[in-house]
């Protein structure tokens, strides 16, 4: 299945985009993409805890993803 | 009301809208780029913005505050994009009949913003640019 990942902040400088398409197993979980990702740019793999959001909710590593989700792996945020 | 824009606001503009005749307390905060941080000089700001998750954080954190506390209304105004020192980044905008409340929903709305609204400020300085270190749920 495909899924939309996108970058903010810092994580757009490690993996130089702010976006990109990625394939993943059915019934792949947010974990399975972490992996994915460090797997695609290395600077990544140093990040001990990567904020993810799926479909603009945060959400931890057992949530199982679907065909078409939209992920978004940020640091910490800083607003206010 | 939730807004996340590129332009800046004005208070008066977000007193007006607010107000109401059942208000005896209209309470405001301001958040705008300071020129130091962790010792060094800051020249400009930039802020980046995950703008369609922001704007449903928002409007979860001013739900939430509406229902937590006997205030009447609640508006957030919150800026991205290349900010000068001194100029405003976000208001919050609380209205009720009382004042204690009021605090207590606008440090409510503040912290919540400060831990779950992909928001991310970088700090311009003489020696270099940096992300502004976060805290997060």
């Amino acid at each position: 299945m495909k899924i939309w990942v996108k970058y903010f902040a810092s994580y757009r400088a490690l993996t130089g985009l702010s976006a990109e398409k990625v394939q993943l197993p059915e019934g792949s979980s947010v974990e399975g993409l972490i992996k994915k990702v460090k797997s695609l740019h290395e600077p990544l793999r140093k990040v001990e805890h990567l904020l993810v959001a799926v479909n603009m909710e945060f959400v931890d590593s057992r949530t199982i993803l679907r065909e078409g989700n939209t992920a978004a792996f940020f640091p910490s945020v800083s607003g206010g | 009301m939730i807004e996340v824009t590129l332009d800046d606001f004005s208070v008066d503009g977000v007193l007006s809208r607010l107000q109401k005749k059942s208000m005896g307390a209209t309470l405001f905060f301001v958040g705008t780029v300071r020129d130091e941080s962790n010792g060094r000089r800051v020249d400009r700001m930039e802020i980046q913005v995950y703008k369609a998750m922001a704007i449903k954080q928002l409007e979860s954190i001013r739900s939430e505050a509406l229902e937590k506390f006997d205030v009447d209304e609640v508006d957030v105004i919150h800026r991205f994009g290349n900010l000068d020192v001194t100029d405003k980044i976000m208001i919050i905008g609380v209205g009720a009949a009382h004042r204690a409340e009021a605090f207590d929903a606008c440090r409510y709305v503040l912290e919540n913003i400060k831990r779950r609204v992909p928001i991310w400020k970088k700090e311009f300085t003489p020696s270099g640019d940096y992300w502004v270190e976060g805290e997060t749920l």
